[in-house]
């Protein structure tokens, strides 16, 4: 038998094994906890922080008039007057004010074989989309009108109109499959038109078309009444400035403000927060039930190690010997730890990809350069306390 | 190596009356090679001074030199010199328990490589414990134990060999066949020896022989 095994037979004698054995499972499930939380904090709280922050650089609010009893009886008007839209613009927390341009005549969208409906169309400048889509123009005479559908709406048709006429859900990527008729009247004239879906827009909540064929179709359908906007899209740098909500609220406007992405980075984070403090919690513990029972080991084989000397043993081979089975542990944890994190990571990229929603596939670098310092700390804190211990025995 | 105990009185015994000891208290040099002989009745420091000597106690007045430079404390000075110049037989023979008496020899053994199996074998031999090869020490008598202890501790390079009352626990027939094996192998290392006695000489030839 080799010297090293012989040491580990006299240094083990099968004792502490369970104690190792929770104190192994407890750093596994702790550490892998911590791994999460950076991983999760890289790969799924920073995006979606990085996004809002862009996003809120130069954030877009719709607003309008809040309806109630008073402007239901007609008392007070919902529309904004050219006064109003005059005093938005002097606001120093709003950038940019601009008026969406709605149909003065009949308008409906049918799509065929499904059926029509009446649907208030409306255009805007367009500085104010999300994206501007290729070819978002029109010219007088041509056949076809590119128009942008709100994100709600095709939920809307998909998840609350399609099941309860039966009609069949359409996935975004194919709704240019469907064709959707655009018929104007108004003025005694009457015109249809075919539309292409240029995009989508989480940002306005109705069908949105080129101001160049709005400004058409007004002149030749339209009463020559010019309506008043009823909602009004504002650039403004932080949605959050007080001032702008006192504002806001002094006047009696509401707001549409996306709401979505700062729930998921609340969400996001209180998660990432519980598991780090659990993960730490459980990583802590774990780590002084190992050190703990390395001391009673060493404790308990007081004789033997101090045996181990007398013969001629030094401090530190005895401490090698010892540290390196810790190593040999400590590595194993980290592999499996690993391995967790890859089959975990795989779960949340399948989840978040079934909602729709794209984060990074692969666990950053990062998240193992931490382990490995976590680690580390852990295996030089221990490295130490054994030195300590077996140094006491020595003297 | 030659070593050297100047007016060395270790603490349990600083009240005692020591005019009458060789070695308490007093300049005495073991020159290498040397035979040495220290009888005492119990309680005098005979395990005391063997602890001394192999740097275990350091509870003790005075200066220890070896080839006249004065041991260190280092832990691994200490450690070398246990596993390269001075060898112990205890008087509690110090096993490991829950080893058996092969593996005894070899953790030992292990340390420098210096005894190839086959002489560890004749020796168990030559001592009539070949049969304790798989039995842990916990299972054995004083006697196998001391038997066991004997050969560890002639397993290593030494300078010098330490016996404290090493045949306490044999009956004659064992006594002359381990006290061969001793001298024989001491002549091998060229190494001095100081074994401790209650008075018993064993025939053997010391060149001191000292009262504690």
């Amino acid at each position: 038998m080799s010297e090293k095994k012989l040491v580990h037979k006299i240094l083990w004698k099968g004792k502490g094994k369970i104690n190792f054995f929770f104190a192994g499972m407890g750093f596994l499930i702790g550490f892998f906890m911590l791994l999460l939380a950076v991983h999760l904090y890289k790969n799924v709280f920073a995006p979606i922080n990085t996004e809002i922050k862009s996003e809120q650089s130069s954030a877009y609010l719709i607003i309008n008039k809040k309806v109630n009893l008073t402007n239901s009886l007609g008392l007070i008007k919902t529309y904004f007057s050219e006064r109003e839209i005059e005093n938005l613009n002097q606001q120093s927390f709003i950038k940019r004010v601009g008026v969406f341009s709605s149909n003065q005549f009949k308008a409906s969208v049918s799509m065929q074989g499904v059926g029509g409906s009446d649907l208030p169309i409306e255009s805007v400048e367009e500085i104010f989309l999300d994206t501007i889509p290729q070819n978002w123009n029109w010219h007088t005479n041509d056949a076809i009108v590119p128009i942008i559908l709100s994100n709600e709406f095709i939920n809307l048709y998909n998840f609350v109109m399609a099941p309860s006429w039966g009609t069949p859900q359409i996935p975004k990527e194919t709704i240019n499959q469907f064709k959707l008729d655009l018929h104007l009247s108004g003025n005694g004239k009457s015109s249809s038109f075919k539309t292409h879906v240029a995009g989508f827009s989480d940002r306005i909540v109705s069908v949105l078309v080129p101001q160049s064929f709005m400004d058409w179709a007004n002149a030749e359908f339209g009463n020559g009444v010019i309506v008043k906007p009823n909602r009004i899209i504002l650039e403004v740098s932080d949605p959050s400035d007080t001032q702008l909500l006192n504002y806001l609220d002094k006047n009696g406007y509401e707001t549409n403000r996306d709401k979505l992405k700062s729930s998921a980075k609340s969400f996001v984070s209180i998660l990432i927060l519980v598991v780090s403090i659990f993960g730490l919690l459980i990583f802590l513990l774990a780590i002084f039930l190992f050190v703990t029972t390395f001391s009673l080991l060493i404790a308990e084989q007081k004789n033997d190690i101090g045996l181990l000397f007398q013969i001629g043993y030094g401090i530190t081979v005895i401490h090698k010997i010892w540290a390196s089975r810790f190593i040999k542990w400590m590595f194993v944890l980290f592999v499996l730890s690993i391995l967790l994190l890859l089959i975990i990571n795989y779960v949340i990229v399948n989840l978040a990809t079934q909602q729709g929603l794209t984060i990074e596939k692969n666990i950053s670098y990062i998240v193992y350069i931490s382990g490995i310092i976590l680690l580390s700390v852990v295996l030089i804190y221990n490295w130490i306390r054994i030195k300590t211990s077996l140094t006491k025995i020595y003297q | 190596m030659q070593i050297h105990l100047q007016h060395i009185i270790p603490q349990p015994l600083a009240e005692k009356d020591l005019s009458v000891s060789d070695i308490w208290n007093k300049e005495i040099t073991f020159k290498a090679g040397e035979h040495i002989h220290v009888h005492a009745p119990s309680g005098i420091g005979k395990s005391t001074l063997i602890h001394i000597l192999y740097g275990l106690r350091k509870d003790y007045e005075g200066a220890l030199s070896f080839n006249n430079k004065r041991i260190k404390i280092r832990a691994s000075y200490i450690s070398n010199m246990r596993k390269k110049n001075i060898s112990v037989v205890f008087q509690d023979m110090r096993l490991f328990p829950s080893l058996t008496g092969l593996e005894n020899l070899t953790v030992k053994n292990s340390l420098t490589n210096f005894t190839s199996d086959d002489v560890i074998k004749n020796m168990m031999q030559q001592l009539g414990v070949e049969h304790l090869l798989q039995k842990t020490a916990n299972t054995m008598s004083l006697g196998e134990q001391q038997r066991i202890a004997i050969i560890r501790s002639l397993l290593q390079p030494f300078n010098w060999l330490l016996l404290d009352e090493p045949f306490s626990h044999l009956d004659n027939n064992n006594i002359e066949k381990a006290k061969a094996l001793i001298i024989q192998t001491c002549k091998k290392n060229n190494a001095g020896m100081c074994i401790t006695t209650l008075g018993e000489t064993y025939d053997m030839f010391f060149h001191k022989s000292l009262n504690l």
